[in-house]
């Protein structure tokens, strides 16, 4: 077997030995790259002391694709369905924030019709993340309800979008200066159906889980994450705000047609797994007001996308010597892109800057001195995605 | 005059003709190349001035002409600063500045000019009485073995940060007590973002041209 010779663990040896430091003897436990409840590919070793963890290291690169090489080979837009599948269940925010920093750095007005498109299927993606978050949330604890009632309205919601875009996770749908397409004819009328039937059932699938004794012992407490730590990690979105700390990309460095709409941004405090939950959950409800308010406003007319960036004219933009950091609110925290042109048709660098990536650097804080079943809890409540952390 | 002199008359007309529409023609290939290398290079944020300038004023009042440019990225002011100050520079935007976001630590690769530039995009939250301000601070570090000083103390995120950098880049980032890689695996010979990397014809037997490829031909993964 291909092996370094410093490999230790048990398919080599005969005799397990237990890891000895500092006098103490603690075991060595690899949560693999494959596990149920890793959320993807993440390795994390832990060293235990019967069932407390001493030492989390998440280890990474398992998901590793080298997208930011490969996007100095090709031509800008080219990278464009690249960024879907980075974290491959918000494929528009990843749209979004690479429009966004090219927008920014090309200087390229989007027309308003488009970005209420964007806004409608941003936060539509926004509720399938997390209606995903509560479905495998439950599974991490141990119950299986949550899941199909998440998952029967998270279709439900996955279908209109793949009326719009045409897929259901890979959506591609942005193009810088705009969007791919307009919306289908009486898609708006049924996006506002939805949410309220989704609304209705958004108070039943609460309590599937809020109301629950078990849930509630499990979470309150557990995966603590004080503010000063989340700021000084990096963690942004439910992390940050279920630490206490109240930011939102949207309300505090708005984008877009954000600063047209009227919602909240829920923040708990006591920055547990709990807190982390019910930010999630709240954040849907302002959802709903979003997308409604968004339909409301919704122009009756115009273009989707800037002059000068239709069709294939689009392969051939040059932006200028510029730099530019371009981000937006993810359902999971604040992506971003660093974009470095030298007015070429590609790209001289790019680097996507994830929110997982920073999110998981909580994990060990979280989790050591914990005991080992609470690193699955703490690690649902990150709600991670691999595709963001390795790119 | 018989017609072999007419013919060779000709061909000699068209030959000069030739020569000085080449001649023309690396004239003009000449003064391209010379305006492309009199561009200024290598500040790509240099050219646009900032809109805000508070906190490069602070800054330059605190490390004085270690601070060597100033620029625009797209609306967020740019700092480059000298590697010998970069440490200084840091500290004063973490402490003084209020600067308590580190969205990420990264850099660019710019072999022509010999330089490795390493970048930290900061961020500072919104507070009572201001709004939140970006800054950004770069370094060019030499290519080859650029050091530049580990922020893992300002902020605790660097440490992953940092280590993707040196993973990617091969930028080291000195005070860092965990510096390894992160995505690639450990044996990786190369840094991948950078300009020169030698994408290898094959990884352990697949090969990017398609052909077979024995198992135990050397190629970049070495455990």
């Amino acid at each position: 077997m291909a092996l370094p010779e410093h490999y230790q663990a048990a398919p080599k040896g005969t005799s397990y030995q237990l890891l000895e430091e500092g006098g103490q003897k603690y075991m060595e436990l690899n949560m693999g790259p494959q596990h149920p409840s890793t959320h993807g590919v993440l390795r994390l070793k832990l060293q235990l002391d019967g069932e407390v963890v001493v030492k989390c290291e998440p280890v990474l690169g398992y998901l590793h694709r080298s997208k930011e090489k490969i996007a100095e080979l090709g031509q800008w837009i080219k990278f464009m369905p690249i960024t879907d599948r980075m974290d491959y269940l918000t494929g528009i925010y990843n749209n979004w924030a690479y429009c966004r920093a090219m927008e920014e750095m090309h200087e390229i007005e989007v027309p308003e019709r488009a970005e209420y498109i964007r806004v409608i299927a941003g936060e539509l993606n926004r509720l399938t993340s997390h209606y995903l978050f509560l479905g495998t949330f439950g599974l991490d604890l141990g119950a299986i309800a949550p899941f199909f009632y998440a998952f029967s309205d998270r279709e439900k919601v996955l279908g209109l979008l793949e009326e719009l875009t045409g897929a259901r996770i890979t959506f591609t749908f942005m193009r810088f200066g705009g969007v791919k397409w307009d919306v289908p004819p009486g898609w708006l009328e049924k996006v506002s159906t939805l949410i309220d039937e989704l609304e209705e059932h958004h108070a039943e699938m609460e309590d599937l889980l809020k109301k629950n004794d078990i849930v509630n012992m499990r979470l309150r407490g557990v995966g603590v994450l004080t503010e000063q730590e989340a700021v000084s990690l990096g963690c942004t979105g439910p992390v940050l705000r279920g630490s206490g700390k109240r930011f939102d990309l949207r309300k505090d460095d708005p984008y877009g047609v954000y600063p047209k709409f009227n919602f909240d941004i829920p923040v708990h405090n006591q920055g547990d797994c709990y807190a982390r939950y019910r930010v999630r959950m709240e954040e849907m409800k302002e959802t709903y007001r979003i997308i409604r308010q968004a339909i409301a406003q919704f122009p009756d007319e115009g273009p989707v996308i800037a002059k000068g960036f239709e069709g294939t004219r689009i392969l051939r933009i040059k932006p200028p010597h510029k730099e530019s950091y371009g981000r937006v609110e993810s359902s999971k925290g604040e992506l971003g892109f660093w974009l470095v042109s030298d007015n070429k048709p590609n790209p001289y660098r790019l680097k996507a800057r994830g929110h997982s990536f920073s999110n998981l650097h909580a994990l060990p804080t979280m989790v050591e001195g914990a005991s080992i079943a609470d690193t699955v809890v703490s690690l649902g409540s990150l709600d991670i995605v691999l595709g963001d952390i390795d790119r | 005059m018989s017609v072999t002199d007419d013919d060779e008359a000709k061909k000699a007309a068209e030959e000069e003709k030739a020569k000085k529409i080449a001649a023309a023609k690396a004239k003009a290939a000449a003064k391209k190349k010379a305006e492309e290398k009199a561009k200024p290079w290598p500040y790509p944020a240099k050219h646009a001035e900032p809109e805000r300038t508070e906190d490069l004023d602070a800054l330059r009042e605190q490390i004085g002409d270690k601070l060597l440019a100033v620029g625009d990225m797209s609306g967020k002011p740019v700092a480059y600063v000298a590697p010998e100050a970069a440490w200084m520079a840091l500290k004063f935007a973490r402490e003084d500045l209020e600067f308590d976001h580190l969205p990420f630590v990264s850099g660019a690769d710019y072999p022509d000019e010999g330089i490795m530039e390493v970048h930290w995009q900061l961020y500072a939250y919104p507070r009572a009485g201001r709004d939140g301000k970006d800054l950004a601070i770069k370094v060019h570090a030499p290519r080859e073995e650029p050091h530049v000083p580990s922020v893992v103390d300002l902020w605790t995120g660097a440490e992953w940060h940092e280590r993707e950098a040196y993973d990617l880049l091969g930028i080291h980032f000195d005070g860092h007590r965990n510096l390894r890689r992160i995505f690639m695996p450990d044996g990786w010979r190369g840094h991948p973002l950078r300009k020169d990397y030698d994408r290898k014809e094959q990884y352990i037997g697949m090969s990017r041209s398609g052909e077979d490829v024995v198992y135990d031909t050397p190629g970049p993964y070495r455990w």
